[in-house]
């Protein structure tokens, strides 16, 4: 307690008099700091409690997302104009890590078995259970649904061919493989050219969709409902 | 048109007056709204702003409003006039110019004002300022956030 008067007393609390009473609506701190770079707005988490609320809600990072692309030239500082952002990574031991495109801001790739997502923005790493003991290598990837705003990892065992998947929903109650089974045999082959299979591509922002470029699920089930 | 269906006057919380073109005026959604629904009469008393505030959302209503009509003025020349329009406005009045622009709902003032608070506000103390807010993290809590996110901090 005695800290916490202490703590008060320490920050200044300029303003009182001039500054007008009114309270600055939420909606209107999402409107400032939508303009900040990346990095800034990680920084400032620490100005409220309410702020990491605000800033990790999807209405948010999706705006974030928005107002980045399309005031590029505007705004030079943006992490999208970075020509390239150097950081250190903590290593990890057996990372097969191929050169791979962010899929609606996360990148997939895998430790030991494992894979993982890399927030790239965020610098946040993390790591997926194994979707299946038995599987020594496996193949991953990662979409984006749009329908529901989330992530999906979908996983396989590498150069084999079978008629199932383990699928992981990100952002779900219960994080964990499901299995699905298809209808068709599939294998994994490297850019998209799939053999005696069903063929879901994801297209640039990462949606997975069949051969007629119908969005899909991870079945191969159509969503646009054609 | 007669004139004073041309002009439209603006009443400030204090009871400030402004006699403006409709033009300039009509820039602002909220007004646009008062005036379609016929709802006022040639004077439109805003409740939320402040004379002096309403003085400048003014010059930048006008100035916009130009811009727009003859189309001489160069995108590049408006850009310059709303970066020094902005400059030298102190924190306070930024905050209640975005929350007039906010009220009036004027997209284009919103945005530069909330532009120009995330360009000026630089340190998490401006911030608390700026909002007129306290920290309401414990000691404990805001080093473990900071540490969580500790990339955030190095230049």
């Amino acid at each position: 307690m005695e800290q916490e008067e202490e703590r008060k007393k320490k920050i200044p609390r300029r303003g009182t008099i001039s500054k007008s009473t009114s309270s600055f609506p939420l909606d209107l701190i999402s409107e400032v700091l939508l303009r900040l770079p990346a990095k800034s707005v990680v920084r400032f988490r620490c100005v409220s409690k309410l702020w990491p609320a605000i800033t990790s809600d999807p209405y948010f990072t999706n705006s974030f997302k928005t107002h980045h692309q399309n005031s590029n030239e505007s705004n030079p500082n943006t992490f999208n104009s970075m020509p390239i952002c150097r950081y250190q990574m903590k290593s990890l031991e057996h990372s097969y890590f191929y050169p791979t495109e962010s899929v609606h801001g996360l990148i997939c790739f895998q430790d030991s078995g494992k894979p993982v997502l890399w927030n790239p923005t965020m610098r946040q790493f993390l790591t997926l259970p194994k979707p299946e003991e038995s599987w020594e290598d496996i193949t991953c990837f990662l979409g984006y649904d749009p329908i529901q705003g989330k992530h999906k990892v979908m996983c396989m065992p590498l150069y084999k061919i079978g008629d199932e998947c383990r699928v992981l929903t990100l952002g779900s109650a219960q994080q964990t493989w499901r299995m699905i089974k298809t209808n068709h045999k599939h294998k994994h082959v490297k850019l998209s050219k799939m053999e005696n299979a069903l063929a879901l591509i994801r297209d640039d922002a990462g949606v997975w969709r069949d051969q007629e470029g119908h969005v899909c699920n991870e079945r191969g089930q159509r969503l646009d409902g054609q | 048109m007669s004139k004073s269906e041309k002009k439209i006057v603006l009443k400030s919380l204090d009871n400030e007056a402004f006699e403006v073109e409709k033009a300039v005026a009509l820039q602002s959604q909220t007004i646009w709204v008062m005036c379609e629904d016929k709802c006022v009469g040639n004077e439109i008393p805003l409740e939320n702003v402040t004379g002096q505030i309403l003085a400048k959302v003014i010059d930048y209503c006008k100035k916009h409003a130009v811009v727009d009509g003859d189309g001489d003025e160069s995108s590049e020349e408006l850009k310059n006039w709303d970066t020094e329009f902005t400059k030298n406005m102190d924190q306070s009045t930024l905050f209640n110019m975005i929350l007039a622009a906010n009220y009036l709902n004027i997209k284009s003032l919103l945005n530069l004002t909330c532009q120009a608070v995330a360009d000026k506000t630089k340190t998490i103390d401006e911030f608390h300022t700026f909002l007129n807010i306290e920290n309401n993290f414990t000691p404990e809590e805001e080093a473990q956030i900071c540490q969580e996110n500790l990339w955030a901090f190095d230049d």
